[in-house]
């Protein structure tokens, strides 16, 4: 029950990217292709959840007036784990997304959380905590990949799906080409498509919000008047 | 007082900690990872100049950069070309030389292989940041890519645009390339001559 | 490293490859702090500040601590210790020598220790391999192209607000397209070559 509710806020009504407005810098810098998407989604996811178990497990040890300091230092390390073992193990993800690993270090949805979360819960709400915050991200990440890559070049799943191989962990999937490329938008693989496509991410979510929130201000005016009717 | 060391002791053994595992992720992680950096390296290098070698031998014997008489950038077509680093085949077939250039959108960074006769045999660009559509296409492994990159084959230092295959709408990034493929072959002739 | 070099590296950080337009470095507080032209330039100076001086002091402790110990891997809990303490310095300093900036910058000056910017400009520094005057030039510089974009900015934003838009772009989403046609504007600088 409480899982599906931090879910739904994680992917929805607390996504860290377009309701807390965090992290934006990598989001609009790699989302060129599906490879990178997913792959930073999951590093980040990765490294959310580790650090926020890590957080959680010391709140009650580390002094408070260092306690940011801690983090920094904890999430650099869980970085710096991460970023060595794509270094060594899938390193056609690691040249793609480049200097955005180490970035990773002061990406806000990371110290955010474990501000506003980790030190004041268990390590259990934490842990699901992050795996649901991690999972809004990549959701945003792949939705802002598929838009780029597809109107840009007409291409779905670019370095990971390939027509002949499957899925290719290595980064040299082809992709599937949907319609050849000189009919593509290629503005959007440019840095002007990032700041565009999450612009009009952005707004579709306000949109979107808006709309639920006056259906229920609208519902539960509805319930008022019945209640004095009645 | 007391407080401020007390604090900084404990900021001091959990960065030490944390420095400790990442050492330890170090130490499993850094043959790999320079395996990958010399395999990537030679890949390269033998798409463009490809040396008959035994299984388990050196194909490519570096030559460091400093122990050379000549300046390791060189200035051609106009364009200032800096030349990374530079290895001799093992079968004496011709020099490889990685050079870097700026391009449209940033520095290139290319392979060059030049035969024993001061032609090109080969390019193979490593790393880019070019217009995905008009300058990365010479990188890429399109027909327009390997058009473009097969028209250096043959030529000498003194390339110029119109010589080659250039591609249309990326003037630049093609008259970068070519600057690359023409101080690449004029460095290995200047090395050759200081001897 | 030749002055051409420098200042290529500078035109570079400004203008070809801006740290915000083009790199996607340090959006943050671009989005968050470009409200007005004052706030934003107060900001713009702060960064410069911290990423020049950040740039040499990560340069030192690389080149002189971790290269000669073997241990690259801490870079990045190295710089961004550093970078903290910086900040942190920084702020004490502001307080007590011009305490109206201080107030005017309030909540964004602790703030600039997560902005990418500065993080990113150390990491570039070591992947680039410059050295100490480079490094330094391409801090300060790189932190000019940050002050120029969201000065910049903030001009086009004081505007935005007699713009007649639809309701649901209220706030960010009309910004980030607003910094997007800037964006396109920048994309005119690629390619430039300095001589």
């Amino acid at each position: 029950m409480n899982f599906k509710r931090q879910l739904k806020e994680g992917v929805i009504t607390n996504n860290p990217i377009l309701v807390q407005q965090l992290g934006m810098c990598a989001t609009m810098a790699i989302t060129t292709s599906l490879f990178n998407g997913v792959g930073m989604g999951l590093s980040v996811l990765i490294i959310l959840t580790c650090c926020n178990v890590a957080v959680s497990a010391v709140r009650k040890f580390i002094p408070d007036e260092i306690r940011l300091a801690i983090f920094v230092v904890i999430i650099a390390g869980f970085v710096t784990i991460v970023d060595l073992l794509l270094q060594a193990f899938i390193p056609a993800l690691s040249e793609s997304l480049g200097v955005f690993i180490p970035l990773i270090v002061v990406n806000c949805i990371i110290i955010g959380r474990a501000e506003a979360f980790c030190q004041k819960n268990p390590v259990g709400a934490s842990f699901v905590d992050g795996i649901t915050q991690g999972l809004g991200y990549t959701v945003v990440l792949v939705i802002m990949c598929v838009i780029r890559e597809l109107l840009g070049s007409g291409r779905f799943g670019g370095g990971l799906i390939d027509l002949a191989k499957g899925i290719t962990l290595d980064g040299t999937g082809t992709g599937i080409q949907l319609f050849n490329s000189d009919y593509g938008a290629s503005i959007l693989t440019l840095p002007v498509g990032g700041f565009l496509t999450l612009g009009f991410l952005f707004a579709a979510m306000q949109a979107a919000l808006k709309k639920s929130a006056k259906k229920k201000a609208a519902a539960a005016k509805t319930e008022e008047k019945e209640d004095e009717a009645a | 007082m007391n407080k401020i060391l007390k604090l900084a002791l404990v900021l001091f053994v959990i960065c030490a900690i944390v420095a400790g595992i990442l050492g330890a992720v170090d130490l499993i992680t850094r043959d790999r990872i320079q395996a990958y950096q010399t395999n990537r390296t030679n890949r390269a290098r033998a798409a463009v100049l490809p040396v008959k070698a035994a299984e388990g031998e050196e194909m490519y014997v570096d030559i460091p950069l400093d122990s050379l008489s000549i300046p390791a950038t060189v200035t051609a077509n106009g364009q200032d070309v800096e030349i990374l680093s530079m290895a001799r085949a093992a079968d004496g077939s011709g020099h490889v030389v990685e050079v870097k250039f700026s391009g449209a959108q940033g520095n290139v960074v290319m392979i060059v292989g030049v035969s024993n006769e001061l032609t090109c045999t080969g390019i193979s660009i490593t790393q880019h940041s070019e217009t995905p559509g008009l300058g990365a296409v010479a990188a890429s492994d399109t027909d327009k890519g390997a058009r473009f990159r097969d028209s250096f084959i043959g030529v000498d230092g003194s390339v110029q645009l119109k010589d080659i295959d250039a591609m249309s709408g990326a003037t630049i990034t093609s008259r970068g390339v070519t600057a690359g493929t023409a101080a690449a072959i004029q460095f290995v002739e200047a090395m050759l001559n200081a001897k | 490293m030749s002055v051409t070099k420098l200042l290529e590296i500078a035109i570079g950080a400004i203008l070809i490859n801006n740290f915000i337009f083009s790199q996607f470095l340090g959006c943050c507080p671009f989005l968050g702090c470009s409200s007005k032209v004052d706030t934003a330039t107060g900001m713009g100076l702060a960064v410069v500040f911290v990423m020049g001086l950040a740039s040499a002091i990560c340069y030192v402790v690389y080149d002189f601590l971790l290269v000669p110990l073997g241990l690259e891997f801490l870079k990045t809990l190295a710089f961004i210790l550093v970078i903290a303490a910086l900040v942190q310095f920084v702020e004490m300093f502001l307080k007590k020598a011009v305490p109206s900036l201080y107030a005017a910058l309030g909540i964004y000056l602790p703030l600039i220790t997560t902005n990418c910017a500065v993080l990113g400009v150390v990491l570039l520094n070591v992947q680039n391999n410059y050295n100490f005057l480079g490094s330094v030039v391409y801090g300060i510089t790189g932190g000019l192209g940050f002050m120029l974009a969201i000065v910049l900015f903030a001009s086009v934003r004081e505007r935005i607000a007699y713009a007649d838009y639809p309701e649901c772009f209220e706030g960010f989403p009309i910004c980030l397209v607003s910094a997007g046609l800037v964006a396109l504007a920048f994309m005119g600088f690629s390619g430039m070559q300095i001589f």
